[in-house]
């Protein structure tokens, strides 16, 4: 096996270990509303939620060949093994950014960890030259303020409407049709998630192959790059990554039936139709100002101490992410240089993100979070056996 | 100017968004109420239900018609640049 072939393949693992964290990191957008409303069991909300997004991703035709088009110009990294290196880098920040915003239970836009690892990357190996300011300001600062604003707002309106007009709709149908409506908009947002979330790996994976040499940059996605793509992401979403869907469906405000229905419903729309008019929209800052704007509509309390939370990781998933990759970067391109090897580098970061994420992982099952903590009621820990790792959960007042 | 450029570009965002997002979802709650007739609670504590006028049904299932259409068309819009490569057919004339 050559040294290219070793850093291809390491690249490669480490585009659908971004992609998994991508799925579970992104479940709770879809799908944290309509667990909490109990519109679908846990279990089968992130099972609809994963064949959703698997199907998704086989139907993204139109793959960015080009990862990060006017926000890095990676033009002038040369290809080869430096563009490869500063991919692999970028990547590496944004899942250490992803699987430490899922271990505070925080939902962060993956597309941002990801765009905050290349930059950081490219800042560290090309200078301020290659990265397009002005890009960075329209298609993500500006962005990241505004989408939770609007989705706040139409949510608010959507909600105080709904609620206005069926108050004298007896309970059983309310709860009967909107359960039916909200698992049509999470349902949407899923299949659109699948579609624009996956291409950005394959985007990526066909990068590393153009700068391995081993496909030609005007050849058509392969087959098996969608294939591994799409069943990392579905994989991700299955998981459930339980600690965001935790804080988003129970963690801001109480969210009811004809509430959540409007925060999806708006949702749905504002992903759908945002870059087709002009501005494209991240689906978790989205999610989350719906969220927040249907408990103002519907005047429950807001825990504004959360939603504070998640802004502040908002606004420092860039510069973190950027700085992992930058940092890792470096380490890198010194190993590599001082070692006099081709791969040494690269291997030594794998292993520092390896490291990291059992260590994150490690730590994540001390409070452990899954399924079991969203159905109603109260978790009652009756036993526990052979290790802290394999607690025996019952529900109870089910 | 800068902040003249980000509001061109996002009240088409916020318009479309407010059409859809909360348009259809309020276009439905109409629905849910014209198909379901007035629950009013009397003084006992029962809880009443007044059925509703024929013509109500109609345009509550009307609704749910064109709701139902608007989802499909979410599915095909979202699909739109796959069937356009595969099928050639063009929703909209806005695939790429």
């Amino acid at each position: 096996m050559t040294t290219e072939l070793i850093i291809l393949v390491i690249v490669v693992l480490t585009a659908l270990a971004f992609d998994f964290t991508n799925g579970f990191h992104d479940t709770a957008n879809a799908m944290a509303s309509s667990i909490a409303t109990g519109a679908l069991k846990p279990k089968t909300a992130v099972a609809l939620s994963a064949s959703l997004n698997l199907v998704g991703a086989f139907l993204s035709i139109e793959v960015a060949k080009t990862v990060g088009t006017g926000l890095v110009d990676l033009e002038t990294a040369g290809g080869g093994s430096s563009l490869m290196l500063i991919v692999f880098t970028g990547l590496v920040g944004a899942i250490l950014w992803n699987v430490l915003t899922w271990l505070l239970g925080l939902p962060s836009s993956s597309s941002h960890a990801l765009f905050g690892g290349l930059i950081g990357a490219t800042l560290a190996s090309l200078g301020t030259s290659g990265v397009l300011w002005n890009g960075v300001l329209m298609k993500i600062i500006v962005p990241a303020l505004l989408a939770p604003l609007i989705a706040g707002i139409i949510a608010y309106i959507s909600t105080r409407v709904v609620y206005r007009v069926t108050v004298a709709v007896p309970e059983n149908r309310k709860k009967k049709n909107f359960r039916f409506g909200q698992i049509s908009a999470a349902s949407l947002m899923s299949l659109a998630h699948g579609t624009n979330d996956a291409q950005k790996t394959m985007g990526v994976i066909f990068l590393a192959l153009v700068a391995a040499q081993e496909i030609d940059p005007s050849a058509d996605i392969p087959f098996w790059v969608r294939l591994v793509c799409a069943v990392a992401i579905a994989l991700g979403t299955y998981l459930g990554g339980w600690r965001i869907i935790k804080t988003l469906g129970k963690g801001i405000v109480d969210i009811e039936g004809p509430q959540g229905f409007s925060a999806d419903g708006s949702s749905a729309a504002i992903i759908l139709t945002s870059s087709h008019f002009g501005m494209a929209l991240s689906t978790t800052h989205v999610a989350t100002g719906s969220i927040i704007g249907s408990g103002v509509g519907r005047r429950v309390a807001v825990k504004w101490s959360t939603a504070r939370r998640m802004v502040v990781a908002w606004t420092i998933t860039l510069p973190a992410a950027g700085s992992v990759g930058a940092l890792t970067w470096f380490v890198g391109n010194y190993i590599n240089h001082f070692t006099g090897s081709d791969w040494m580098g690269e291997a030594t970061v794998f292993l520092i993100l390896v490291g990291f994420c059992a260590w994150m992982w490690a730590h994540s099952r001390k409070s452990a979070i899954s399924h079991i903590d969203m159905h109603a009621g109260e978790v009652v820990r009756t036993r526990e056996v052979h290790t802290e790792s394999l607690p025996v959960i019952q529900k109870v007042g089910q | 100017m800068l902040l003249a450029e980000i509001f061109h570009k996002i009240y088409p965002v916020f318009l479309a968004g407010l059409v859809f997002g909360a348009g259809l979802p309020i276009l439905y709650a109409v629905a849910v109420r014209l198909v379901s007739g007035t629950a009013t609670e009397t003084a006992d504590g029962t809880v009443k239900v007044e059925v509703q006028h024929p013509l109500a049904r109609v345009a509550a299932y009307a609704i749910f018609v064109l709701l139902a259409l608007a989802i499909l068309t979410g599915i095909l819009w979202i699909a739109k640049d796959f069937l356009y490569a595969y099928t050639g057919f063009n929703l909209f004339g806005v695939a790429d």
